[in-house]
């Protein structure tokens, strides 16, 4: 061994001896974990989220974005939330792009937790980014709150995961809310029902299912489809050939669906549809499908429409567009995603205001009993939190009319 | 040896003593600024560290395939999805995380061997449209089997966990974790590109005429990349679900494997240092432009994309490698005259 390697071999042993002893003492007091009040001084609250902002579900997590700074903004602008402590915050919102990645909403979960310190995540999109999100906010004790997704799971077992929470109706919920639709005209009913063959197709014919259990309503031809498939032309045609009553479209893309309703004519079959709220656009289903309702187009909703005319003068409404108008310049409040994150920050700026400690434990079990109206809600509808199943738990069913959804229950 | 190699895979040996020593004083420190980061650092900061060393294995095995044999794949995704797949299902199951790695890397090896052998007769343009069906069918496949890989919701998972004599908290653990199992892959894949194998990828890469008169076995070592690259996708597959605790079909989408060509492009074929380059680009640069405006962070991540190959055409690694030399010789030159 010559000099040099020895001097390298010695600086080496040294570094590492350094390193060692550094590792025992750790990282000390950078994690916010276990602190129940980051994020909240005397005139601010802060709020994460992570939202898809680009690729293929950016312009839904782009509308969710809107609606909830435009409800925020509007809340500031009147000088803040008045919290139990009698000080008033002001809501100041961290969002990060996840791109719909798994990945990167963990990243930025990370960031917004440990780095700009959060006092909770709010309305985190999509069913995978939150899932991924799920077990550390559980395990960290930090408040997932009213989640951008339909999906049951996280909302039914709060008694495990308190720290997360749904917001919409799950899937589940909507299929029920069909099957109460067709039983409550006590008459026997024929239903054919075509579905996407995943957890999503699933949770709306499970719903469904056991909605019509014991009744007069009878599901006589089943077909699924794949996500990838170019048409359904062939599952109607199969479908068509049980003449049932009603098609139940448990399909969650537009353009299939549209294709969907006008091979239903085309065959001459003409039953009454059933269509799931994701695909219940007018202008991308309805109007492509060319049928005008007359043998019965039913669908559900539990936000007052923007562009719906009966609600032309309704407070909510107008108060909605107009601070969309100022906080989001260009942005279509038509969205659903934009009602939904209007309507769910209203939700968190409750839960804020009426959450009996200023901590994070506090505000868990303040969202979990939840209760009373926030705006855009449908009317009959109000917020019932329980520990299995999100605040929303109940769609008034629609029916297409003259052009335009009304309601019918 | 009449092979044409525009690089030589061979470059150790050479160089003054001096700038030897200047080279092992760097890797010790290198080693040791790695071994530290985690004890000092957020655990965003180690989320992010963790999960370049993760892409960069995968594109380390796409480099094989590209950068080494010059072949192209679109599939790269698809194994990455196996793996991922192979140790989520199997902690689900019970499975110790090795039995995963075991399972999810095999399958990995097998499929793109199958996948391989066909394909190793294609060229070009035909070859990269027979890998493009890969991530194509991965993910509607991963949604339907439902069993194994919990449909369209993906599955949680909770594996590795730091031992409780550590005192290490899970981010700091799994840097480590992932740290060493991309460290071994490296060092296997540098050793490999030193051998016989480096030099008969070389030698398919830059002419398969003159490689099969030279006795090199031009679809046996084409499918012998296929495989070894599909591996490499399998391994960062089960780093990645040791980083991040959950894998979905939303992951396993053909823009991942784009990505990973992308990041390939950026660092620069056939360097080892270029793998963790393109992957830090991949990782690092969205959330900076997402820190820059949330609303714009893959129109700015495209922008420098851009940027980097117009300025750095065959990748930052050859782009810093010239400088580096340059700026060595130099000295090495005023040292000389001096003396």
């Amino acid at each position: 061994m010559n000099q040099a390697q020895s001097r390298v071999l010695r600086a080496g042993v040294l570094l590492a001896a350094a390193v060692l002893s550094l590792a025992a003492c750790g990282r000390g007091g950078t994690s916010s974990s276990g602190s129940q009040t980051p994020g909240i001084t005397d005139t601010t609250v802060k709020i994460g989220a992570s939202y898809a902002l680009s690729g293929p579900l950016a312009a839904n997590g782009t509308a969710a974005m809107n609606g909830a700074k435009s409800y925020f903004d509007a809340i500031n602008a009147q000088g803040g939330v008045k919290m139990s402590d009698g000080k008033t915050r002001k809501i100041e919102v961290v969002k990060y792009d996840d791109g719909y990645d798994p990945a990167r909403a963990v990243q930025n979960y990370k960031k917004l937790t440990t780095q700009d310190n959060v006092f909770a995540l709010f309305q985190t999109f999509g069913t995978a980014p939150n899932l991924a999100i799920m077990d550390s906010a559980n395990a960290e004790k930090v408040p997932q709150l009213f989640v951008h997704s339909g999906a049951a799971v996280f909302s039914q077992n709060q008694q495990a995961k308190p720290y997360t929470v749904g917001w919409q109706p799950t899937y589940e919920t909507e299929g029920a809310a069909y099957a109460r639709f067709l039983t409550a005209q006590d008459k026997d009913v024929t239903v054919a029902v075509i579905s996407q063959n995943d957890d999503l197709g699933k949770a709306f014919v499970n719903g469904f299912t056991s909605g019509i259990a014991g009744s007069k309503v009878k599901i006589v031809a089943q077909e699924t489809y794949q996500a990838t498939d170019p048409t359904l032309d062939s599952q109607v045609t199969k479908l068509a050939a049980s003449k049932a009553d009603v098609l139940f479209s448990a399909i969650a893309i537009p353009k299939l669906t549209a294709g969907a309703l006008s091979k239903s004519a085309e065959l001459g079959w003409n039953p009454e549809h059933l269509l799931v709220s994701l695909v219940s656009s007018v202008d991308q289903v309805i109007k492509p499908s060319g049928l005008d309702g007359s043998h019965g187009i039913y669908s559900t909703a539990f936000v007052k429409a923007a562009d719906d005319q009966q609600w032309a003068t309704d407070k909510d409404v107008q108060d909605y567009i107009a601070r969309m108008k100022t906080s989001a310049p260009g942005a279509d409040p038509t969205v659903p995603n934009a009602a939904w994150g209007y309507g769910a920050a209203a939700t968190l700026v409750k839960a804020l205001q009426e959450a009996k400690a200023v901590t994070r434990d506090g505000l868990v079990q303040e969202v979990q009993s939840l209760s009373g109206a926030v705006p855009l809600l449908l009317p009959g509808l109000e917020l019932h939190a329980s520990l299995d199943g999100p605040p929303i738990k109940e769609l008034h069913v629609q029916q297409f009319k003259d052009g335009k959804w009304s309601l019918v229950d | 040896m009449s092979v044409v190699v525009d690089e030589p895979a061979v470059r150790d040996g050479g160089g003054t003593s001096r700038r030897r020593h200047g080279r092992t004083l760097t890797a010790v420190a290198l080693v040791l600024v790695f071994a530290v980061f985690p004890l000092f650092m957020s655990p965003f900061a180690n989320l992010q560290v963790t999960l370049i060393l993760v892409y960069a294995v995968a594109i380390l095995g796409l480099d094989i395939l590209v950068g080494w044999t010059g072949q192209v794949s679109l599939g790269q995704s698809a194994f990455f999805g196996i793996g991922a797949y192979g140790v989520a299902a199997g902690a689900v199951h019970g499975w110790p995380v090795w039995a995963g790695l075991l399972l999810g890397t095999a399958v990995a090896g097998v499929v793109g061997c199958l996948v391989a052998i066909p394909a190793a007769r294609l060229r070009g343009y035909a070859l990269g449209m027979i890998t493009l069906t890969l991530p194509v069918v991965a993910v509607p496949l991963a949604k339907r089997m439902e069993a194994v890989t919990g449909g369209a919701q993906g599955l949680n998972v909770t594996i590795v966990q730091a031992p409780a004599w550590t005192g290490l908290a899970a981010d700091q653990w799994r840097y480590y974790v992932v740290g060493v199992g991309a460290a071994i892959v490296f060092a296997l894949a540098a050793a490999l590109r030193r051998g016989r194998f480096g030099r008969a990828f070389d030698a398919v890469r830059v002419n398969e005429a003159l490689a099969t008169a030279q006795g090199v076995h031009v679809t046996r070592y084409k499918v012998l990349a296929f495989t070894l690259s599909a591996v490499y996708g399998g391994v960062a597959g089960v780093l990645y679900v040791v980083a991040v605790q959950f894998i979905s079909p939303e992951t396993l989408i053909l823009t991942l494997s784009i990505s990973m060509l992308a990041g390939l492009a950026i660092g620069g074929l056939r360097s080892l240092l270029g793998c963790v380059l393109g992957a830090a680009f991949y990782v690092v640069v969205p959330n900076l432009t997402g820190s820059v405006s949330a609303g714009q962070s893959y129109l700015l991540y495209g922008v420098c994309l851009l940027v980097v190959m117009l300025l750095m055409p065959r990748g930052v690694a050859p782009a810093l490698g010239h400088a580096v030399r340059r700026v060595a010789n130099r000295r090495e030159r005023a040292a000389a005259s001096g003396e």
